[in-house]
């Protein structure tokens, strides 16, 4: 026996064989029932979805708000009052404790 | 008149969820058709096809368009049916061994019937689905597609994810594996 024949023989035999395509009756309202519990939402599912759509505007406020604070304090002058103004939140307790006690 | 996957598809991604009926109304059969290449069981073949329309809806929102959606679909649903020959393969491994006599039997039927027969047909089909069984998920999904489905290498790389050479090399092996295997029947019968 040729097996080059052979499995020429096969697999054009094979492809003669189609599967059928048969659907079962109503088969699509089930699926269709399936979706509809799908899209019914689990609430953490959506409530991840709606945080995730918030990113992006919360970003671009994020950098709105720190492009408008550097713009509102001149660097230079920030920087000195700044650093008075760390020395005084920082020493100004222990100042009045001295005081008080 | 009938409204287009195209416009069936954004009125989905519109949020009209009844318009997705249509579509599965539409390619239901040849998801069916795919599925029963797969999975011997009726039952099986029910699963893989209602698993493939809920990914598919699932997933409709990365449908581009630039391909036809019933190819999209096709993707789709071989990946399913590659999921369920993975998860079932545990279950029912099948070896070269376990083809017993009955499986023989149709290799003589083949060659004692006239091509072109339906017995000659079911004989061919009896006998390639059992040598299917027996490669792994990845060969089996291979070799149907190229051998029984005529798809080409390229193609096969499209739907399954898989670059064209490893189609390629898995197209080969399991090429080989199946010739042996055919070797070795028609030794066992006529030596």
């Amino acid at each position: 026996m040729n097996l080059d024949d052979l499995e020429k023989k096969i697999w054009s035999a094979a492809r003669m064989h189609r599967p059928s395509e048969a659907v079962p009756y109503a088969f699509e309202k089930g699926i269709m029932a399936r979706i509809r519990g799908l899209s019914a939402g689990d609430p953490w599912i959506e409530w991840g979805r709606a945080l995730w759509k918030a990113v992006t505007p919360c970003v671009v406020l994020m950098l709105l708000l720190s492009f408008w604070s550097f713009r509102q304090v001149p660097i230079q002058q920030g920087t000195e009052s700044f650093a008075a103004e760390f020395d005084q939140s920082l020493l100004g307790p222990l100042q009045s404790m001295g005081e008080v006690w | 008149m009938d409204p287009t996957d195209g416009e069936l598809v954004a009125a989905v991604q519109g949020g009209d969820i009844a318009s997705f009926e249509l579509l599965i109304k539409r390619y239901q059969s040849r998801v069916f058709a795919t599925a029963r290449r797969y999975a011997r069981r009726e039952d099986e073949v029910e699963d893989i096809v209602q698993e493939s329309f809920i990914k598919a809806y699932q997933k409709l929102h990365t449908f581009r368009g630039v391909a036809p959606f019933e190819h999209w679909l096709m993707r789709v649903t071989v990946r399913v049916c590659y999921d369920f020959l993975r998860k079932h393969q545990k279950n029912r491994e099948t070896t070269y061994t376990d083809i017993d006599t009955e499986d023989t039997g149709w290799l003589e039927r083949l060659n004692a019937t006239e091509p072109g027969t339906t017995e000659h047909a079911e004989a061919a089909q009896q006998l390639v689905a059992r040598l299917l069984e027996c490669l792994s998920p990845e060969n089996r999904m291979i070799i149907t597609m190229l051998q029984i489905e005529e798809r080409s290498l390229k193609e096969i790389a499209e739907i399954t994810g898989w670059s064209v050479t490893l189609v390629k090399v898995r197209a080969f092996r399991a090429r080989a594996q199946m010739r042996k295997w055919l070797e070795k029947l028609a030794k066992e019968k006529y030596l």
